[in-house]
């Protein structure tokens, strides 16, 4: 488990612990065009159903923006 | 689609999330404030999906129909993802031509344009200390080159 957790209080003390760093430099080598995506349970929001990203590619090709607020 | 992960700069007005119900709040701004109009998909509170896709904070990647990934980037560019659909769909619509269309995989670096003024104002809109750490963290990186 990371030093500052998932939903980090402080951004500085994030980038500060070496955490950024570290999932900027570990991103070219993991997971690559080619392999199987990783499936996930999320939560659709105007309606509160649940959803496996992989009921979504399986007709499509999936575009995913991953973020938040900023 | 919008994957809805934890808040990359937490401030006083939009903080870190502390429970999944405080998630989906902030997840509707994206909706209601910034006016996103892809579905908003929110990840569970521990970060689940995020995790599996390598936690960056704005991440692009395209899943091929029946599940490969066909597209990965660090960061967003709508139009380099806009550009890569149709190169891909272009290039699979050829391929029934006998053996004279194949796919091959490649790596490669990217610009993308940065309007850093929007950003320092959606940094404030999570609140002055988001402003302010972000400024800290800036101090960070520069003192690291």
């Amino acid at each position: 488990m990371s030093s500052t957790g998932y939903n980090y209080e402080r951004f500085d003390r994030y980038v500060e612990s070496g955490e950024e760093m570290a999932e900027f430099a570990s991103f070219p080598g993991h997971l690559h065009a080619g392999d199987p995506a990783p499936d996930a349970s999320l939560t659709v929001l105007n309606d509160g159903t649940h959803v496996r990203l992989s009921d979504l590619w399986v007709d499509r090709n999936l575009v995913v923006e991953f973020g938040s607020f900023t | 689609m919008f994957l809805y992960t934890r808040e990359a700069h937490p401030g006083e007005l939009v903080g870190a999330h502390d429970s999944f119900d405080a998630k989906l709040a902030n997840a509707r701004l994206l909706r209601d404030e910034i006016g996103i109009r892809r579905p908003i998909l929110v990840d569970d509170l521990e970060g689940t999906a995020h995790r599996a896709y390598g936690l960056l904070p704005n991440m692009s990647w395209v899943i091929g129909r029946g599940g490969r990934i066909i597209y990965k980037s660090d960061w967003t560019s709508a139009a380099n993802v806009e550009a890569f659909l149709t190169r891909y769909e272009g290039g699979r619509a050829r391929r029934p031509s006998a053996g004279s269309v194949g796919p091959y995989l490649t790596e490669q670096v990217e610009f993308r344009d940065i309007d850093r003024e929007a950003f320092y104002q959606r940094l404030q809109r999570n609140g002055p200390r988001a402003y302010d750490e972000f400024k800290g963290a800036e101090d960070i990186w520069r003192a690291r080159t």
